[in-house]
């Protein structure tokens, strides 16, 4: 495999955009990307879209296709790709291997999501996959109901508490007040967390990640060839995609997912946990990022509610998570979160994060898991950037 | 398959699909054949005072759920045991 670097990055504000077309907020990423990358539509060889689905209708066609025709790019591979709730973090995963296999050179990933145009139900239906009896969700299982689940057993066995869970929601809420992108924007306290409406105890209403509208988009280039289009490369240093066994002997505090795409990703950049100066991690529910802070060796197994409570998974602290929001602000835009959480870092390492900026950071991890089936994620994506 | 098991976790929920009246209460159930087992959890209430993890669990046949046309569904679920303590 050879070096590939980010050329170029583009973002939006993640919100609920009903009067535009899913082809417009695809279209308007790209555009920023390549422009980001000082390229033109013409100079992208290959393209990746992450879409999970059209949530009003079912699963559309040919979603990469028509907002690349918007800006004049057709006649390369465009693929759409799925899975789950790490679809974004797929297509840059794909685009990244056409590159680094000397396929080509300059690799086009954007994912887009049109979600608030559905009813609670519809996405309900599809996200606990009534077709799937194994499931569960005829029989009352949930995302928020899996995440509860571990919740608990994360606090009988290690003494995980609620408060703890709730700062992380009050970190997230507290960076996304300072991310122009993110969808939530108003700063919360552990005790308006606590206060607020119940989903699945012991998480309430804003321990729980909203949906959304939105896209996000990226330009990989040949390394040897970054620094024609940016000043700043940051290379993909690690770049890995694991698929769930779903163990049962084991206890559910843990994604085994998570653990082995870790080890394999460290393995791949050569690095490890220590080294990692800030991370993106996929905290759709609060308990989830204490989780991953252990999953990926931030901090050691059971340890992740002193982690974010002794602060740090705060800015400042040993390695701040989820400087941009995280899914808590921003939303869980499926098809684009896995590439916006790819954009925070880029903006990090590139030393444009403002007010959310993490001094000297050069190294930087992102973690994306998708779907769930039993008591494992489907899918993991973890990404090692580097400046 | 056994009709006995440990609550390995639970949760009461507020959300949930059409036909299952909401809050109710759910959890994985460890089988001695090593297998956990997704279960809504019946007759522990209050729920947050009579569940805990680890504790003997048996299965009933209940109704699950309400279909579209008000039909009963009849499933598994798990209460704590009321049956000789083992």
């Amino acid at each position: 495999m050879r070096a590939v670097a980010i050329a170029g990055i583009g973002g939006m504000r993640f919100g609920k955009y009903v009067d535009r077309s899913l082809r417009a907020l695809g279209e308007e990423v790209c555009i920023k990307a390549i422009r980001d990358a000082g390229m033109t539509p013409r100079d992208i060889q290959v393209a990746y879209v992450g879409n999970l689905a059209q949530w009003e209708w079912g699963q559309g066609l040919l979603i990469g296709h028509y907002v690349l025709r918007e800006i004049g790019l057709t006649k390369i591979p465009i693929t759409r790709v799925e899975n789950g709730c790490a679809t974004g973090s797929n297509a840059f995963h794909e685009a990244w291997y056409r590159v680094a296999t000397g396929a080509c050179d300059i690799a086009l990933a954007f994912g887009v999501e049109q979600m608030t145009v559905a009813s609670s139900e519809k996405i309900l239906n599809v996200f606990t996959g009534r077709q799937h009896a194994e499931r569960g969700g005829d029989m009352g299982n949930s995302a928020p109901g899996l995440f509860g689940l571990l919740a608990r057993r994360h606090m009988e066995e290690f003494g995980t508490t609620r408060e703890q869970m709730a700062m992380v929601a009050v970190k997230n809420r507290q960076y996304g007040s300072l991310n122009p992108e993110a969808q939530l924007t108003q700063a919360v306290t552990v005790e308006e967390v606590l206060k607020d409406r119940m989903i699945c105890d012991p998480l309430t209403l804003p321990q729980c990640c909203p949906r959304g509208d939105g896209a996000a988009a990226v330009v990989l280039v040949a390394g040897k060839m970054a620094r024609k289009y940016t000043p700043i490369p940051i290379s993909v240093a690690a770049s890995v995609q694991v698929s769930g066994t779903y163990p049962d002997d084991r206890s559910y505090t843990f994604f085994d997912t998570d653990v082995r795409a870790a080890e394999a990703a460290y393995k791949m950049a050569g690095l490890g946990p220590e080294d990692i100066d800030l991370a993106e991690v996929h905290d759709c529910f609060s308990v989830a990022e204490i989780v991953h802070y252990e999953d990926l060796g931030f901090c050691r197994k059971g340890e992740g509610g002193r982690f974010i409570e002794e602060g740090h998974s705060g800015i400042g602290g040993k390695t701040p998570v989820n400087t941009s929001g995280g899914l808590l602000s921003k939303g869980h835009v499926i098809g684009a979160t896995g590439i916006s959480q790819i954009i925070e870092l880029v903006r990090q390492l590139r030393g444009q994060a403002g007010r959310r900026q993490v001094e000297n950071a050069r190294v930087a991890l992102q973690h994306n898991g998708g779907g769930f089936i039993h008591t494992d994620t489907a899918s993991c994506f973890i990404h090692i950037l580097r400046k | 398959m056994s009709k006995k098991g440990k609550l390995h976790t639970y949760t009461r929920s507020h959300m949930g699909p059409a036909g299952i009246r909401t809050p109710f209460t759910i959890g994985f159930i460890e089988l001695p054949e090593g297998i956990k087992l997704f279960s809504l959890l019946t007759q522990c209430e209050p729920w947050d005072k009579v569940l805990a993890v680890g504790m003997e669990m048996e299965m009933v046949i209940e109704t699950i759920r309400e279909d579209e046309e008000g039909n009963e569904i009849v499933g598994y679920k798990f209460r704590p045991s009321v049956g000789e303590s083992s």
